[in-house]
């Protein structure tokens, strides 16, 4: 059973992709900013990593940028709703896919089976 | 002059003096003498100061000359400061003098031969009285024509034309220039229609009438004049019966002032645009998320479905969440849609408070939380019904505008919090915005609201945002400014509070 963990600060946004990774036999956790995301993390690996970018306490690409510093084999996907943010600045960061909002929630299901 | 020079020929030289003149020698070369004013003879004849009392002498002479009787006495004539008919008056008088004394000659021949060279000393002074006159009329002449010209070109320079009417008659009388100007053969203001409205308050006893005339010339164009019309002359029965004016040609001014009112609606317009340029991200972001929640919640209804799982709770949790999403782009749109309307005009109407800040914080709300930003409004004695008399997508967009700024002055600094007071005092409401970026050095304060002023990186700002905010408020009676005394970056507007608002 592979592990995710998905963060945002939009609550429904991480119910939605909750129900939907559980119910394909993910084991889904959730965090709604960057600091406790940042202390899941510390404690507790991930197969995936479904992050978004801006957030109130910080940008997603810092917990992006540390797991790829600490060399964790994590799948990270980044998604936003900003068309300002480059997806480029986002892949050279070391991202696996990026999605921007919104989007059709079985693609992101498909190319995280993809890229497992 | 002129006398004078004639004079010399016929009298005495001027030089020559004589004393001790006979009467007969009187008679013999016939005196012209005017003294008018005796001091003014006296400073023209200068060295010849003595002849003066002759001078004086002969004019106070009302008795005829006798012969044999001797007068001190000078040929010298001077015309000084008369009028024409004095002069011959006084030439007629000096004849008959001379006839009366000829008449005592016991000679006859002697006296016709007095008579007939006094009749011709008369003829030709008359005739040169004549022809002084004829110079006298061609000089005023001249000068009546060079009054008329500079007349005409100060009308010209001025761009202005005077008549007048006669309201008794019907008739109109006016300058050659204002037919030129106004490009009419003829001018006719008693049929004009905005006229004759004027012309009804200057006989209801105005003084004094100013207005605009508008008129539509021939060419097309639109041409525009300013009339002052000025009661000038009653009739017996106080009836109205002169009215003088001028028309002045301001089509010149008109269009300028016509072309800064349409460049000021569309420079008002094209800020709102670049405001909501601004914000476009912000709120593409702001859309974006809803729209997720809502293709998510559908997605997920679809696959619960394919499963045979879609259970009522898992259908009622979807359905309400996706109810409380389009709630939310709804009001951003409704915002939107607000703000970006067209309002050239000022459109005032009694505006619920909470109108105003559904429309703006429905826009500003999801950006200050996807930045962090902690968001506070504070209303005193709140109270959900309260009206503003204001237009409200006018006051929305100066409070977005400042609500706006205070975003940009505290997106990069740590401490990130912006606060909304609004007070409701007796006669005004003040709106504050205070945040918590960095001070504001008094350079930038002091060039703030000049228009095309700003201190945001190039191609993010318009530097339009606070002056129109200032047009717009001023044009509410209110005023918009910085807090000095605040210890935070803090801009205020306030505006009145009216009665409409109470009453409505």
């Amino acid at each position: 059973m592979s592990s995710i963990l998905i963060i945002d600060d939009e609550e429904q946004i991480c119910e939605i992709l909750s129900d939907c990774f559980s119910l394909e036999g993910f084991k889904v956790t959730v965090a709604n900013d960057i600091a406790s995301a940042k202390q899941i993390l510390n404690s507790k690996q991930f197969d995936i990593i479904v992050s978004d970018v801006r957030m109130p306490d910080g940008n997603g690409t810092e917990i992006l940028t540390m797991i790829r510093e600490k060399n964790i084999p994590s799948i990270v996907i980044m998604m936003s709703g900003y068309s300002s943010i480059s997806q480029e600045e986002i892949y050279e960061l070391g991202a696996d896919a990026f999605f921007a909002k919104p989007f059709s929630i079985f693609d992101l299901l498909n190319k995280v089976k993809e890229l497992l | 002059m002129i006398f004078l020079n004639f004079c010399q020929d016929l009298l005495f030289p001027t030089d020559t003096i004589q004393h001790d003149i006979s009467a007969a020698d009187l008679v013999k070369k016939p005196i012209g003498l005017v003294c008018e004013d005796i001091e003014q003879i006296q400073s023209l004849v200068g060295k010849h100061r003595d002849r003066v009392s002759a001078v004086a002498l002969v004019k106070n002479l009302k008795t005829p000359l006798s012969l044999g009787k001797t007068f001190h006495c000078y040929p010298l004539a001077l015309f000084c400061n008369s009028k024409p008919q004095k002069i011959l008056d006084f030439l007629n008088f000096q004849t008959n003098l001379l006839v009366q004394a000829s008449l005592l000659e016991s000679d006859k021949k002697l006296r016709e031969f007095e008579l007939k060279k006094a009749k011709k000393v008369a003829n030709t002074l008359r005739q040169e009285y004549e022809s002084l006159s004829e110079i006298v009329r061609k000089e005023t002449e001249e000068k009546l024509e060079e009054k008329d010209y500079l007349i005409d070109l100060t009308q010209r320079l001025g761009k202005i034309g005077a008549f007048e009417i006669n309201l008794f008659k019907r008739e109109t009388v006016c300058t050659p220039y204002l037919l030129e100007m106004l490009n009419l053969a003829s001018f006719d203001p008693i049929a004009d229609k905005q006229f004759e409205k004027a012309l009804e308050i200057v006989k209801k006893g105005k003084f004094e009438h100013e207005f605009e005339w508008q008129l539509d010339c021939s060419d097309k164009m639109t041409r525009y004049f300013l009339v002052n019309l000025r009661r000038d002359h009653v009739s017996h029965n106080g009836e109205l019966t002169i009215v003088r004016g001028s028309i002045k040609d301001i089509t010149h001014l008109k269009t300028l002032q016509l072309e800064a009112e349409l460049q000021k609606a569309k420079s008002i317009h094209s800020s709102k645009l670049a405001a909501l340029g601004e914000m476009a991200g912000g709120i593409a972001h702001e859309i974006n998320n809803p729209l997720t929640i809502i293709a998510g919640n559908t997605a997920m209804l679809k696959k619960y479905h394919e499963m045979n799982a879609l259970t009522p709770e898992v259908l009622f949790k979807s359905l309400t969440s996706i109810e409380s999403t389009l709630a939310r782009i709804e009001k951003i749109v409704r915002g939107l849609r607000t703000l970006s309307r067209d309002t050239g005009e000022i459109d005032t109407t009694s505006v619920k408070l909470d109108d105003i800040l559904e429309d703006v914080l429905g826009l500003c709300n999801e950006r200050f939380n996807n930045n962090g930003i902690f968001f506070k409004l504070n209303i005193e004695n709140h109270d959900k019904d309260q009206l503003i008399w204001c237009d409200r997508v006018q006051i929305s967009q100066v409070l977005l505008n400042l609500l706006n700024n205070s975003f940009y002055a505290v997106k990069n600094v740590d401490e990130k919090w912006i606060t909304l007071d609004i007070i409701k005092e007796a006669k005004v409401w003040i709106f504050k915005v205070t945040d918590s970026g960095n001070e504001i050095s008094p350079e930038v304060k002091e060039k703030i609201f000049t228009p095309f002023f700003t201190s945001k990186p190039v191609g993010e700002g318009t530097g339009l945002g606070l002056s129109l905010s200032r047009t717009i408020i001023k044009n509410h009676k209110g005023s918009i400014n910085i807090d000095r005394n605040s210890e935070n970056t803090c801009f205020y507007f306030s505006l009145p509070v009216t009665d409409q608002a109470e009453t409505l």
